[in-house]
């Protein structure tokens, strides 16, 4: 009919004028980019007279910013419960903790693609702390600092950085080396899957932690432990995950899973096979994920991004860092900071539960000996035992704030000199501690680290402990890790 | 904050707007033309991995950029105009196969369309985990950047454009406008849309028709990938599917449908389209406290998109049929 002809144009020609119009009286009243004061590094003036008398030193007033809008994008849902859901749940953290000063948003599932274009929405509506937690992220994270010099950037598990650049990263090799512990003691056939959403140094160092801690159980219980690694291509999916957990389980043969993978996906699929009486355990990744298979999940790796968000924050409050000064500001947290945790479960009350009480009586039978003491003790004793080792580390955490100091982080020891002598710097006992046998993924100049750049085989000779770089740069598996290829 | 004032900030926010703005506008031309002659281009998503695949192609595994490198604007303008000629190429070379299917087998082009889809995305996806697999890339799945003298320039002020690609536009729609309104070759494929009977009792053979609307829709879409990956993406990533095209060739359909099928009415459809996509985005980091936790802002688009086109098909049923009520005694 004519009349609502009309009526549907004249309908779309108002819903275009108010776009067209809103679009045009809006471009005119953008907000410019909001400011941070930016404290200028304490600049002493010194002024020097003829009577050589000093005047008394005039320092530049530092004014940290009174409010912080901060703003977090993830690559993935914040429904996964794994890595974006915890970095999500780090994100409510500190904004209830500290909400008198501080207010949040998020983007979630942002493609690399469209990174750009979300920074410079964050960007116009006033947000001056952003964290981007992909590694793809990462040269666009740069381009934006670029772009906005005065909005500080902070990328999670990158290495670019600049003046308002930092990068953080809180890593589980050590809780997947003692999931590996437990992993070796349940296995019957010997042979381990892990199904990896990349082979990205992050994940191959968890894997061959997770593979070193099997064969230091495994071996001294007659078992030739294998670690067979199925490669996803992607951080979200469910699918495919349980599709090279089927594999893995039916054609290769193996009876423990662990994996690199965002979602419970490989958890449900263990449980699944419970119910149908297939017994295969397997480690919670990133987020809480034992109440997805309470008979299957032996334990797991948690994080705490608050730890890290938290001490990013208070220090920006506090005028301590400042889009002049991230170029260096690059947290490698481990298990001695808090910022991860062993186990799949947290209670109610806050704490963690570490390991599946079903599974605690047999891990407390199953008897072994510590290679450090020549001590026999469970495998359960074990495990906390190393737990503890690994925690204790008292000066580990201020070297771990900056790349100026992580050369310093494989230090057992420095020596003070004096009746103390030795004074303990970082945890006593470290995985990554030679001697091991392994084989490079990448060669020549495709290679990134420089064990793999000059041969296709890596020896780490007896008593010699992984620095901060070697692990970083991880390029190679150790020999008893078998890859098999993407699906 | 309110509804209405987040749909104010989601408008005044150009720079979430534009870029959506422009390849929604270019790719819906594309599938206009398509509809013009009855080719129901729902293959635009694969024409455009298909052109960004192009581009990479000769950016990054071709001698092209060498020689053509420092040789002054002329020659970079020259380099760049090639690479999305390419692009359109492989757009062409996707679209064709669906094109030749319908006019000389007959199969109905729509399900062909959308399997040659997967097939880009796979074969975009076997060339970036494969030969292509960049050697700077961490171990991570992807290709290299393109070097910088292949990549479009931005526009200082306005981030998100790129010169070139505002030219393109406007060229794609001019082209669009004249080819449909001022040419014979435009007529022919007006008429096999509504009138193939006639078409071919004229002396025309439909099927060389068929052809040229599908390969002339596919080339748009083509050029429309190979600058996004010239000017934005700079690099393939792997499981391209998986929304990282930010599935435009799909949402352009829905600007083809709201432009009544009219080029003239691509821009203000493709705003429309556009403020529905980044209003998802908007909502999200306004509204985050309101919205129903697992609501993403992907999904609020869909949803906004969902309901325009539901409400587009109502009132154009009324408009095209008149309705009675008739209450028999």
């Amino acid at each position: 009919m004519p009349r609502q002809g009309a009526l549907y144009a004249v309908l779309v020609v108002a819903i275009v004028v108010a776009g067209v119009v809103g679009y045009f009286l809006g471009t005119a009243r953008v907000p410019q980019a909001t400011t941070v004061t930016v404290p200028v590094g304490t600049t002493v003036t010194r002024v020097v007279t003829v009577a050589t008398t000093v005047a008394a030193p005039t320092i530049a007033p530092v004014t940290p910013p009174g409010k912080i809008k901060a703003a977090w994008i993830y690559v993935g849902p914040i429904g996964d419960l794994g890595w974006s859901y915890m970095h999500d749940l780090g994100r409510r953290v500190v904004e209830s903790l500290f909400k008198e000063w501080l207010e949040t948003t998020y983007y979630e599932k942002v493609s690399e693609a469209e990174l750009l274009s979300r920074i410079d929405e964050l960007v116009r509506a006033g947000y001056t702390v952003i964290f981007t937690t992909s590694f793809e992220f990462m040269e666009k994270t740069y381009e934006a600092g670029k772009k906005y010099p005065n909005v500080m950037f902070f990328h999670c598990s990158g290495y670019m950085r600049r003046e308002n650049v930092g990068t953080y990263f809180a890593d589980l090799y050590q809780v997947y080396y003692l999931n590996g512990l437990m992993a070796g003691a349940l296995t019957k056939t010997g042979k381990i899957g892990y199904v990896a959403a990349f082979t990205i140094p992050e994940v191959v160092r968890h894997i061959n932690a997770f593979a070193i801690g099997a064969r230091e159980v495994g071996e001294q219980l007659g078992k030739s432990i294998e670690v067979y690694v199925v490669e996803l291509g992607s951080w979200v999916a469910p699918d495919k995950a349980v599709d090279a957990a089927r594999y893995l389980i039916d054609v290769v043969g193996v009876d423990v899973i662990a994996f690199t993978e965002d979602t419970s996906a490989i958890v449900e699929f263990a449980q699944d096979l419970y119910r149908r009486g297939r017994q295969v355990y397997v480690f919670g990744h990133y987020g809480p994920m034992y109440e997805y298979g309470p008979d299957v999940v032996v334990s797991g790796q948690l994080v705490r991004w608050e730890v890290i968000y938290a001490d990013i924050l208070v220090k920006i409050r506090s005028g301590i860092l400042n889009p002049t000064n991230l170029i260096n500001v690059d947290y490698w947290y481990l298990l001695n900071s808090g910022a991860v945790e062993l186990g799949a479960h947290v209670f109610e009350n806050g704490t963690v539960m570490m390991v599946n009480p079903k599974f605690v009586p047999v891990l407390k039978n199953v008897v072994i000996v510590d290679k450090l003491t020549g001590e026999r003790i469970s495998v359960y004793d074990l495990v906390m035992r190393r737990y503890e080792q690994m925690k204790y580390a008292p000066l580990l955490q201020p070297l771990q704030f900056s790349a100026l100091t992580h050369k310093l982080e494989n230090l057992t020891y420095v020596d003070i000199g004096g009746r103390e002598r030795r004074y303990l710097v970082s945890a006593i006992f470290e995985p990554f501690t030679g001697p091991l046998e392994g084989w490079c993924l990448y060669t020549g100049d495709k290679a990134f680290s420089g064990y793999c750049r000059k041969a296709d085989r890596v020896t780490i000779p007896a008593g010699v402990r992984l620095g901060h770089d070697d692990l970083w740069n991880m390029d190679w598996f150790v020999s008893w890790v078998k890859y098999l290829g993407r699906r | 904050m309110s509804f209405l004032e987040t749909l104010y900030q989601t408008l005044i926010s150009y720079t979430g707007l534009l870029e959506p703005l422009i390849f929604l506008a270019m790719i819906g031309t594309a599938i206009s033309i398509g509809f013009y002659g009855s080719f129901w281009n729902v293959g635009a998503e694969g024409q455009y991995v298909m052109g960004m695949v192009g581009a990479l192609f000769l950016t990054l595994f071709s001698p092209l950029v060498p020689l053509f490198e420092g040789g002054g604007t002329v020659l970079t303008a020259l380099l760049k105009v090639l690479v999305v000629l390419f692009g359109g190429l492989l757009g062409v070379l996707w679209s064709l196969v669906p094109g030749v299917l319908k006019a000389y087998v007959r199969v109905t082009e729509v399900p062909v369309l959308l399997l040659m889809n997967y097939v880009a995305y796979s074969i975009s996806d076997y060339l970036t985990a494969g030969p292509w697999k960049g050697r700077y890339t961490y171990g991570y799945i992807r290709t290299d950047l393109i070097p910088e003298a292949a990549r479009l320039t931005i526009i200082p002020g306005l981030e998100m454009l790129r010169y070139e690609v505002v030219v393109a536009l406007v060229l794609v729609i001019a082209f669009a406008y004249v080819l449909l309104e001022r040419t014979e070759v435009g007529l022919r494929i007006k008429f096999l849309g509504t009138n193939p009977v006639a078409l071919r009792a004229s002396g025309y053979d439909e099927r060389v028709v068929t052809l040229t609307t599908a390969a002339l829709s596919g080339f748009v879409v083509g050029v429309a990938g190979a600058l996004r990956l010239l000017g934005y993406d700079y690099r393939l990533p792997y499981n391209i599917g998986d929304g990282k095209t930010g599935f435009y060739g799909y949402t352009a359909i829905l600007v083809a449908w709201l432009s009544f099928r009219d080029v003239r009415y691509i821009l203000p459809s493709a705003l429309i389209v556009a403020v529905l996509t980044s209003f998802g985005y908007r909502m999200q980091m306004l509204l985050k406290d309101l919205l129903p936790p697992g609501i993403s802002a992907y999904a609020i688009s869909l949803i906004l998109m969902g309901v325009t086109l539901v409400v587009y098909s109502i009132f154009r049923v009324l408009r095209d049929y008149s309705m009675r009520l008739v209450v028999k005694p």
